[in-house]
C-alpha cells in the first residue's frame, strides 16, 4: 500500500504549545517528517502559565525528559495540590490536594465512612486522612513510595515551573531532534482548494509550505481563526474573569508545595512558587472591577520584593467550535481559553497531543478522526469548564455583586445534577471524565462545604466504635508517614537544585 | 425524613431472583436486612447461562471460591466468543476477554497485525491469540505461578448449569435467611405517592417490604403496570424474533471453552456447554420459518454433526424482544433480568447484566424509600444498555451472507450515528472510539469488526515511522508452544473441580 505519511508539518507558535508539540511530534516522528515552527520574536508569548497537574510527568516521560534535569533548568518546584482561600466564605480554607482521602472499605468510598463520623460529631476534616494535604500543609515533601501498601504510595505530584524555560527546554529537545525554527511573523495565509491551508508568509517574504498545519499562535488563533474562521463557544456567562494582572516577587520564604488560590473581590489570586520567586496574579471580571483597582489589590496581597512591572493580560472564555478544522490542529490558548484555577491549560495541551499522536491523519486527512478528535477534545473543553464552575456557584458569599452573581447564576444542567447528587445521596456521579476523577470531585465538593444528607447505607454494617478505631488508626498512619518526609526544600536541595 | 430500607421483597423465584437475593444478602451480611423472595411461578430461563470476564469479581465480593462455585453448577470456562461461517463457509474467528498483548504501549494490537498484514506476511488476526488457540483446540489452563509469563493471563467468563446455579444461590440465600413464599401476584398496596407499600398474592397474602426487586420475566408485571412502564423495543420490526434451543448431553466430545455463533442462511447458530450438556439455541425470524421447519431444521443439523440417532431432547420455543425498559429503577421499585433487557441473542453474555445490575445497585444501595440514587442507577444502566444493543446492532448489520432475505433484511439495519462513526473510524485507519466506561473493550470492538471482514484500508500513519519490529511470528510460535502445553478443558476441569 502507498505510503501517505506527511512530510511537512507547519507549527505557527513558540509558546509552550508551539514547543511542547514540536517536541513530541519529532519524538513519534523522528526525522521520517520536516517539522517546522514559526515563531514571531516581535509578538513574544504570553509568559504565564507555570503551575501543572500531574499529568505533566507522564508526558515529559513519553518525550524522555530526565525530571531533575528539567525541573533544574526551569527554576521547578514540587505541587501537591491546590489551596483555595476564601472561596466558600471569607476565611474559610480547603485545598484540593492529588492525592486519596482514605481508604475504601467494603466497597463502600472512603468518604462515605467520614460523613458518618462527621453526622456523629466529629470534627475531623476529611483532608487529615489524605497524605498529599498533611504533607503539603507541613511543608514536605518527597517523592511517593511506589509500593501500593504504603500510604506513602497514595499521593500524586506536579510542578511550579518558570513557563518561558520550560519552553526553551521543549525547544532545546525539539531542535535536538530536528525541529528547524524559524523565526518571523506570519502576514498572510493562503487556502488551498479543499478549504484548508496552502501555505504561511511571513513579513520577510518567505513563504512554507505545509501538509499539516498546527496552529500555537496563542489567543489571535492566526490559523484556525484568522484563516479558517472555526467560530468560537463563548463560556463567559459562567466563568465571568475576563482580565488577569501578573507579577513576580522575590521569594521570602521557602516554596510551599503547593498553588494558593485566594478569593478576591471580583476574581481570585493565584500565588505560584517557584525555587528563586514568585508568581502572582488575580484574575478578574472587567465589570465588576477595574485594571487599577485589580493591581492595587494584588500589590498589596503580595510578599516580598516586586520584581516586575504588573502586566494586564485579557482572555475570552472558552472553546473553538472545532480543534481540528481541514489540515489544521489548533493546541494551546488558540484553542480556547480556561482560566488557571485548577491549572489545567498546559494539560489540555498536552492531551490535545497525545490526542492528535493518537489520531495522527496521513495525507488523505480522513473525516471520521477529524469528528472523533474534536468530539474528545470538545467533551474535555465542558468537563473542565464544568469543574471550574463548580467553584463559584458553590460559593456563600455575596458580600460583592461579582459573587453575587456568580452564587446565582444558572449552571449547566450536567453540573447542576452532578451537585444534587452529591447532595443528596453522596455519589459521585460515574462519567468519562479523563481529567478529573472521583477524588477531585470530592475535594473540591466537600472543600466547598456542599454536605451530602446520607452517607452509604453500609456504612453501618461496621460498628461505630470499630469505625472510629479505624479511622483514628488511618489518621495516625498518614501522620506518622508524613513526619518521616524531609522538607520540601531538603528535597529539592538533594535533587535538583538550579 | 426518609425511612431506612429494612426490609427487601424480591419477585420471581428463579435464577435471577436467587441471585439477587444471594447477592444483596451477602453485601449487606449483618446490616439486619431482612429479604424475603415471592415465587410467582414465573422460572423460564436458558438451560444454560454465561457470564463474561468482568463478572467473576462479583463473585469474589460474595466471598464464593472459584472451585466450590464450578463444582457445584457444572460450570465450564469460557474464553470468549467464537464466530463460525460469517465469512464463508468453514471461516472461524475469535472475540476474547483477554485483551491482545500490549506491544508498543501507545498503539493497539490491531494496528502491528495491520502493518504485518500490509508487507504480506500475516496469518488471522485469531492467531495471535492464545485465548482462541486454546479454546478452538479445547484447551484451558491458568497461568503457572512459576512462569509468570504475562501471555498466559487469560481472562474468562463462566457457562453455567441454568438450574444447578438456581439451586447454588437459592441455597446461598437461604443459609442468609431469605424467606420464600408461594404464590401469584395479584396486586400493589402502595402510599399516596405511589411507592409501593406491599404486594398482595392469590394466597390472599400481603408481603410488606421498603424496597422491591422485580425479577419475573414477564412481559408485563404486576408492579410494571403500578408503574406503567414501558418497554421499548430496539426495532420497529425485529430482525429476529424467536429462539428455538434444545439441549444434549455433550460428555463423549470435546469439550471448548468458549461461546459460539454460526452463521446459518436464515438465521444464527448459538452453543454454549457447561460440564455435561450443551445448548444449542437457534435464532431466526418467525415471519421467514415456521417453528415447525426450524424443529426440523435444528434436529437435522444436530443429528448430522453429532450421530445417527434422533436426538432424545425437545425444541423449546422462545419470543425474543430486543429492547429495554426505559428506566430500570422507579421509586422504590428496581426491575432486573430479562423482562427489562433483552438483546438479540448474537453475542456476549446477557446473563451477565443481572450481575452488573445487582452491583451498580448495591454501590447505590437506596437510603430510603424514593432515594435520589435512582437517577444515578438509570443513568449507567440505560447507557450500557444502548451501547449493547448498538454494538449488536452493527455486527448483524455487517451481514455474514448476500443471498437470503434473512441477511438482506439484516444488512438494511440503521445504524445508530455513534455506529456510523465507529465503522468509520475503523474501516480507514483501524481504529476506535475511545469511551472510559465502556462495557464492550476496545479490542473486543476490533476482534468483532475484523471478524466481519472489515479490514482498515490504510494503518495508522505513525506505524510506518515505528522501526520497532512486529514481533508476530514469534508471537505465534510462542502462543503455539503455550497451547501445546495446556491440558485439555475437560482433563483441567475434572483436576480442578475434583481437588
Ligand atoms: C493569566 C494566565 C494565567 C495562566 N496560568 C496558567 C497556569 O497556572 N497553568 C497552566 O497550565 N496554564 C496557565 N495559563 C495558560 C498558559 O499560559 C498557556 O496555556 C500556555 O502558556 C500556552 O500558551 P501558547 O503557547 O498557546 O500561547 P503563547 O505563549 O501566547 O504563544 C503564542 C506564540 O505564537 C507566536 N505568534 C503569534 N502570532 C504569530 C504570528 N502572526 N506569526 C508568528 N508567530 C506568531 C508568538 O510569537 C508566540 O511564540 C495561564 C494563562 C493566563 C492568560
Amino acid at each position: 500500500m502507498e505510503n501517505q505519511l506527511i512530510k511537512k508539518i507547519v507549527i505557527v507558535g513558540g509558546g509552550s504549545a508551539g514547543w511542547m508539540t514540536a517536541a513530541a511530534l519529532s519524538r513519534y516522528l523522528g526525522t521520517h517528517c520536516e517539522i517546522s515552527l514559526v515563531e514571531s520574536d516581535q509578538i513574544g508569548i504570553v509568559g504565564v502559565g507555570e503551575a501543572t497537574i500531574p499529568g505533566i510527568r507522564e508526558f515529559n516521560q513519553k518525550l524522555g525528559i530526565d525530571e531533575n534535569d528539567f525541573m533544574r533548568a526551569t527554576h521547578a518546584t514540587y505541587k501537591l495540590g491546590i489551596e483555595f482561600n476564601d472561596w466558600t466564605q471569607l476565611g474559610d480554607s480547603y485545598m484540593h490536594p492529588f492525592s486519596y482521602f482514605g481508604h475504601d472499605m467494603n466497597g463502600v468510598s472512603f468518604h462515605d465512612y467520614w460523613l458518618k463520623l462527621n453526622q456523629l460529631g466529629d470534627e475531623t476534616p476529611i483532608s487529615a486522612y489524605s497524605p498529599g494535604y498533611v504533607a503539603a500543609k507541613q511543608n514536605k515533601f518527597i517523592h511517593p513510595n511506589q509500593d501500593p501498601k504504603s500510604v506513602l504510595s497514595r499521593y500524586f505530584y506536579a510542578f511550579h515551573f518558570d513557563a518561558t524555560l520550560y519552553g526553551q527546554y521543549l525547544r532545546q529537545v525539539a531542535e535536538k531532534a530536528g525541529v528547524r525554527r524559524i523565526e518571523g511573523k506570519v502576514v498572510a495565509v493562503s487556502l488551498n482548494n479543499a478549504g484548508g491551508i496552502k501555505d504561511v508568509a511571513l513579513e520577510s517574504g518567505q513563504v512554507i509550505e505545509g501538509e499539516l498545519f498546527i496552529d500555537c499562535s496563542g489567543f489571535r488563533g492566526v490559523l484556525i481563526e484568522q484563516a479558517l474562521k472555526t467560530g468560537y463557544q463563548d463560556y463567559s456567562r459562567w466563568l465571568p474573569c475576563d482580565s488577569a494582572v501578573a507579577v513576580q516577587t522575590e521569594s521570602v520564604a521557602a516554596p510551599t508545595p503547593y498553588t494558593q488560590s485566594n478569593a478576591q473581590a471580583a476574581g481570585w489570586q493565584w500565588r505560584i512558587p517557584l525555587q528563586n520567586r514568585v508568581g502572582n496574579g488575580y484574575v478578574f471580571c472587567q465589570q465588576y472591577l477595574s485594571d487599577d483597582e485589580a493591581i492595587d489589590t494584588l500589590l498589596k496581597h503580595v510578599e516580598g520584593e516586586v520584581l516586575t512591572e504588573p502586566r494586564v493580560l485579557r482572555f475570552n472564555t472558552g472553546r473553538r467550535n472545532q480543534f481540528w478544522n481541514k489540515n489544521c490542529v489548533t493546541v494551546g490558548l488558540s484553542s480556547g481559553f480556561l482560566e488557571p484555577l485548577e491549572s489545567t491549560s498546559i494539560h489540555l495541551i498536552q492531551t490535545s497531543i497525545m490526542k492528535l499522536i493518537n489520531l495522527f491523519p496521513d495525507q488523505g486527512f480522513n473525516q471520521a478522526d477529524i469528528d472523533e478528535y474534536n468530539r474528545q477534545m470538545i467533551e474535555q473543553f465542558e468537563q473542565v469548564k464544568n469543574f471550574l464552575i463548580l467553584h463559584y456557584k458553590t460559593t456563600q458569599r455575596s458580600d460583592t455583586p461579582f459573587w453575587a452573581y456568580c452564587k446565582n447564576m444558572e449552571i449547566p444542567e450536567a453540573l447542576s445534577y452532578r451537585i444534587e447528587l452529591f447532595k443528596k445521596t453522596g455519589q459521585i456521579a460515574r462519567c468519562d471524565d479523563e481529567i478529573f476523577v472521583h477524588e477531585n470531585w470530592l475535594a473540591v465538593l466537600l472543600g466547598q462545604k456542599l454536605m451530602p444528607e446520607q452517607y452509604h447505607p453500609k456504612v453501618d454494617m461496621i460498628d461505630t466504635a470499630q469505625l472510629k478505631m479505624i479511622m483514628q488508626q488511618m489518621k495516625g498512619v498518614v501522620n506518622q508517614a508524613v513526619a518521616g518526609m524531609p522538607n520540601h526544600q531538603e528535597t529539592i536541595n538533594r535533587w535538583c537544585k538550579s | 425524613m426518609s425511612v431506612p430500607i429494612q426490609k427487601v421483597v424480591i419477585v420471581g423465584a428463579n435464577l435471577t431472583g436467587f441471585c439477587a437475593a444471594a447477592y444483596v444478602t451477602s453485601q449487606l451480611k449483618g446490616s439486619g436486612l431482612q429479604v424475603e423472595i415471592i415465587d410467582d411461578g414465573s422460572g423460564e430461563y436458558s438451560p444454560i447461562v454465561s457470564t463474561q470476564a468482568s463478572v467473576n469479581s462479583v463473585f469474589q465480593s460474595m466471598g464464593l471460591d472459584l472451585r466450590q462455585l464450578m463444582a457445584a453448577t457444572d460450570a465450564a470456562f469460557n474464553l470468549g466468543q467464537a464466530y463460525e461461517g460469517w465469512l464463508g463457509a468453514g471461516s472461524w474467528a475469535f472475540n476474547s476477554f483477554t485483551a491482545p498483548p500490549n506491544m508498543a504501549g501507545f498503539f493497539e494490537f490491531q494496528h502491528f497485525w495491520l502493518k504485518s498484514m500490509q508487507s504480506g506476511n500475516v496469518g488471522d488476526y485469531h492467531q495471535y491469540s492464545l485465548a482462541a488457540m486454546a479454546a478452538r483446540q479445547g484447551k484451558f489452563a491458568f497461568p503457572s505461578p512459576a512462569n509468570p509469563n504475562p501471555l498466559t493471563q487469560l481472562s474468562f467468563g463462566l457457562n453455567f448449569n441454568s438450574a444447578k446455579l438456581m439451586a447454588f444461590m437459592r441455597s446461598l440465600s437461604i443459609n442468609a435467611g431469605v424467606k420464600v413464599a408461594d404464590g401469584t401476584l395479584q396486586a400493589v398496596e402502595s402510599d399516596e405517592n405511589g411507592t409501593v407499600s406491599a404486594v398482595l398474592m392469590s394466597t390472599g397474602l400481603k408481603v410488606q417490604g421498603d424496597f422491591f426487586i422485580d425479577c419475573s420475566l414477564l412481559a408485563k408485571s404486576v408492579l410494571d403496570s403500578h408503574f406503567n412502564l414501558s418497554f421499548h423495543s430496539r426495532y420497529e420490526t425485529s430482525p429476529v424474533n424467536r429462539t428455538a434451543c434444545i439441549v444434549l448431553n455433550n460428555q463423549d466430545e470435546p469439550l471448548l471453552p468458549q461461546t459460539s455463533v454460526r452463521a446459518l442462511p436464515n438465521g444464527w447458530l448459538k452453543q454454549c456447554s457447561d460440564q455435561n450438556r450443551t445448548a444449542t439455541t437457534f435464532v431466526y425470524n418467525s415471519n421467514q420459518l415456521t417453528d415447525q421447519e426450524v424443529a426440523i431444521g435444528l434436529l437435522q443439523h444436530m443429528v448430522n454433526q453429532d450421530s445417527d440417532e434422533q436426538p432424545p431432547a425437545d425444541v423449546v420455543f422462545s419470543e425474543l424482544t430486543p429492547g429495554n425498559k426505559v428506566a430500570s429503577w422507579v421509586d422504590n421499585c428496581l426491575f432486573i433480568g430479562a423482562g427489562t433487557f433483552q438483546s438479540c441473542q448474537l453475542d456476549y453474555c446477557d446473563f451477565s447484566y443481572v450481575f452488573k445490575a445487582l452491583e451498580s445497585f448495591v454501590k447505590l444501595f437506596p437510603h430510603n424509600k424514593n432515594s435520589y440514587n435512582s437517577h444515578e442507577y438509570n443513568r449507567w444502566t440505560q447507557a450500557d444498555y444502548n451501547q449493547l444493543l448498538d454494538y449488536e446492532c452493527l455486527a448483524m448489520s455487517l451481514a455474514a451472507n448476500n443471498e437470503t432475505e434473512f441477511w438482506i433484511s439484516l444488512k438494511k439495519l440503521e445504524l445508530s450515528e455513534a455506529m456510523q462513526h465507529q465503522l468509520a473510524l475503523f474501516k480507514s485507519h483501524g481504529r476506535l472510539i475511545d469511551q472510559r466506561q465502556a462495557l464492550i473493550a476496545k479490542h473486543q470492538w476490533a476482534a468483532m469488526l475484523i471478524s466481519r471482514g472489515v479490514i482498515p484500508v490504510r494503518n495508522h500513519p505513525l506505524m510506518s515511522v515505528l522501526d520497532q519490529a512486529d514481533g508476530l511470528p514469534e508471537l505465534q510460535s510462542q502462543i503455539g508452544s503455550l497451547v501445546a502445553g495446556m491440558p485439555s478443558h475437560r482433563q483441567f476441569l475434572l483436576r480442578f473441580c475434583q481437588q
